[in-house]
């Protein structure tokens, strides 16, 4: 029997949690940890995180065969056709840069946004088997599609930058906004996606809504036409969508040249700081006896 | 260093039964609507059924102890598994967890069909709290346990369930928890995969790790558990020894009796008029019968069933009580599988001219028959027992009754010409357990559990063998041939 039992000489004790050398003391009480508890577990489980990341990567990379190249022919097609669109109708757009690259550049955002939304909103019950049988920060469930979903921006780099040097678009200074503007993009997904599980445990209405708003959302947002567009009117209201700042920052930041509308996106970040407050704070309320609503 | 590894304080945990309210767009609105109308919104939620699951559930367990958890099912073991575990929150009270708690509420959390089983076993271990570098060093070991190796990096869908089910093992019995928390793990797989899984338990158990084991088996728990909690209704109904727990529960569970009275009465010849058990359990010690001394009457089952007031017997013989007896000849309700186990069976003779004989039929938990005794003095089959009470008692040797429930059926026979003058179906049960760390049994140093209805020890009769083949082979033709 102890030749196949691993005995205390072959397994070490060095694990993690005892974080101030002593032993590891838990607390159980009704509330359940404190915001500082939770951020600081985060990063004690940071390797759960990593392996979830790439859990999902590979999930999304291997159901279909054609997943990587999937990530790039969905804004590349969607970019055909709205090109042959304005093409063939004229429409004026208002986009000063060249159409193609202004829509492949806001689809790989907007694509971006619509998926790490949509599988943040539904994570809970993708990962209902965890939740109900292991403790782990249960941020972790909607931060992880999130985080995942990048890969395809990472992906789309590809043909952008070959579309860049193409029509001879190179990046400025603005660049170094570009990871500022990334985190941004991933705090608003995770916001929305925090809020709508936080809502749709039990009804899963919340979540067609929000499919319905984020297929909306592509015409409500500067993905395929400039704000200018807009008529002077509607302009006030059309700028309250904290996506219109979003968009117009990655482009300045990828284009030089293209023009930063700063308040534009001051408004967007305080927005998308905002949602992700009030998302995390309604998840934490309903993290609780979320294992018992399961 | 504290010695307390979980110190739980008025755990509490209260569930609704019926429709479920939360958030939505309905109970949204409706709130909303009520809350104009001035009535209070929780007022749909007050009328749903709630229940505690859990209900002020103190205890402590120190470090190294064993605690086995045992209870019906909705009793809350598992609810108190998920909130050591962090997996729900109680309701009211708290608890403190010193050291690192692995709970194995299911092997193979988190398993993903689509990774390979190396991914696997990285996300598994990760989600039960290990580092990357640690599941490094442990990966070699983890395979080698599982023998999946040259699987490692196909996807985990392509595994059969029984590799599956092995690589999820090997990485939980590769956690080393300080504190283990086992939720009736050892009930899924195969046979040799539960054995395993006790092979594994039974590691830990003897590294001195502390334990927390729900399980139906209660084989499982008299033997890794030092201590037993039973739970009843989300309340703590019994805490100690897990022998003495094990035995309450299964006498309350399976309605074991380990000691039954039909009639007792001074003048048996009184047969119609016979009193009732209750009248001794009633304190009337004029009535007791000094030859059932020590049948406490809390230590009897009174069942009050039309059939179990009826004494069992005809107008040649009644059976007045059966109980089960130590070596000591005090009342014993189980047995380990070392000990001598007394059936002590009273009968009173009403006319004699008939030859009276107990007989004993031993049977297994599923009512498989074990074997048949029957007395067999042949000074007392010789001549018929005279008019009187008689006690007899059986004795069952050491070493013969594998672990588990026997249920005994006692009979009073005459043997010629045949017939039967009474007999109870499962008139007495016991349960026979093993300790832990009793190696000198038929098991010997094997941690499994043997199978079959009987366990005896056998002499076994080794030498070494000297001679060639052929002397060998001539030594067996001979012993064949006489």
């Amino acid at each position: 029997m102890s030749q196949v039992l691993p005995t205390s000489a072959t397994v070490d004790r060095s694990g993690p949690p005892p974080p101030s050398g002593g032993e590891a003391v838990t607390e159980i009480r009704p509330a359940g940890p404190g915001f500082g508890v939770v951020l600081a577990e985060l990063w004690q489980f940071r390797h759960l995180f990593t392996a979830l990341v790439w859990r999902n990567v590979r999930i999304e990379f291997d159901a279909t065969r054609l997943g990587s190249a999937w990530a790039i022919a969905r804004p590349i097609l969607f970019t055909l056709v709205f090109v042959l669109f304005r093409g063939f109708s004229g429409a004026n757009t208002y986009v000063e840069l060249p159409y193609a690259l202004y829509v492949f550049s806001g689809l790989v955002l907007w694509m971006y946004f619509l998926d790490a939304a949509t599988s943040s909103a539904g994570a809970i019950r993708l990962d209902s088997a965890l939740l109900t049988k292991v403790y782990y920060p249960r941020l972790l469930t909607p931060l992880v599609p999130v985080v995942a979903s990048l890969i395809s921006i990472v992906i789309a780099l590809v043909p952008l930058v070959a579309m860049m040097i193409w029509f001879g678009i190179r990046p400025g200074w603005m660049i170094v906004l570009l990871p500022i503007v990334l985190v941004q993009a991933v705090a608003l997904a995770l916001g929305v996606g925090t809020l709508v599980s936080a809502v749709s445990i039990e009804n899963r209405d919340w979540e067609r809504a929000l499919a319905f708003l984020l297929s909306l959302g592509l015409w409500l947002s500067p993905v395929i036409y400039a704000p200018d567009m807009i008529p002077g009117a509607l302009r006030g209201i059309y700028h309250l969508n904290p996506m219109v700042g979003l968009l117009m920052a990655f482009r300045a930041s990828l284009f030089d040249g293209f023009p930063l509308p700063i308040w534009d996106w001051v408004y967007s970040l305080v927005m998308s700081v905002c949602i992700l407050a009030l998302g995390v704070w309604a998840f934490r309320r309903t993290e609780a006896n979320l294992a018992d609503r399961l | 260093m504290s010695t307390v590894a979980i110190s739980a304080r008025g755990i509490s945990k209260q569930y609704s039964r019926g429709p479920d309210g939360g958030w939505s767009v309905h109970g949204g609105v409706g709130a909303l609507y009520r809350a104009l109308r001035g009535q209070s919104a929780n007022e749909p939620r007050a009328k749903r059924d709630k229940f505690w699951a859990l209900d002020d559930v103190s205890f402590e367990v120190r470090r190294g102890e064993r605690v086995g958890i045992v209870g019906r099912n909705g009793a809350g073991k598992s609810t108190l598994l998920k909130v050591l575990s962090r997996v729900v929150f109680p309701t009211r009270g708290a608890a403190t967890i010193r050291g690192r708690l692995t709970s194995l509420l299911e092997v193979g959390t988190g398993f993903n069909e689509n990774l390979s089983g190396r991914e696997n076993v990285y996300l598994n271990a990760s989600i039960h709290g290990l580092s990357r570098a640690e599941i490094d060093r442990r990966i070699d070991d983890i395979v080698e346990f599982a023998g999946v190796r040259p699987f490692l990096d196909t996807a985990v869908k392509r595994y059969s369930s029984g590799m599956q089910m092995r690589l999820a093992f090997a990485v939980a019995a590769h956690l080393d928890p300080d504190i283990l928390l086992l939720d009736e793990v050892l009930s899924v797989g195969d046979l040799s995969f539960q054995q395993k899984c006790l092979e594994r338990v039974e590691g830990l158990v003897s590294e001195g790790r502390t334990l927390l084991f729900v399980s139906h088996s209660l084989d499982a728990i008299a033997r890794f558990c030092n201590r037993c909690i039973w739970l009843d209704e989300g309340k703590i109904r019994q805490d100690g020894p897990a022998e003495r727990v094990v035995e309450a529960y299964l006498e309350a569970l399976a309605n074991v009796r380990s000691a039954r009275l039909w009639g007792v009465n001074n003048g048996f010849e009184a047969a119609e008029a016979r009193p009732s058990v209750l009248a001794l359990a009633g304190a009337s010690p004029d009535h007791a019968d000094p030859s059932l001394e020590g049948h406490e009457p809390v230590a009897v089952s009174l069942d009050d069933s039309p059939q179990s007031m009826m004494v069992p017997g005809d107008d040649d013989t009644r059976l007045v009580g059966v109980r089960l007896l130590g070596e000591d000849r005090r009342p014993r309700s189980s047995v380990a599988v070392d000990e001598t186990l007394g059936v002590e069976i009273t009968f009173d003779v009403l006319r004699t001219g008939k030859n009276i004989q107990p007989a004993l039929h031993f049977k297994g938990a599923t009512d498989q028959y074990l074997f048949v005794v029957s007395y067999t003095d042949p000074e007392w089959l010789r001549v018929p027992p005279a008019v009187g009470r008689h006690i007899t008692t059986a004795w069952v040797p050491p070493h013969l009754l594998n672990v588990g429930i026997t249920h005994v059926t006692v009979a009073l026979n005459t043997p010629d010409p045949f017939q039967t003058h009474c007999s109870v179906d499962r008139a007495v049960s016991f349960n026979v357990y093993e300790r832990f760390g009793d190696d000198d049994t038929a098991r010997g140093l094997y941690g499994r559990d043997f199978p079959g209805a009987v366990r005896p020890r056998l002499r076994w009769d080794t030498r070494r063998s000297v001679g060639d083949a052929l002397a060998l082979s001539g030594a067996a033709e001979g012993h064949v041939n006489r």
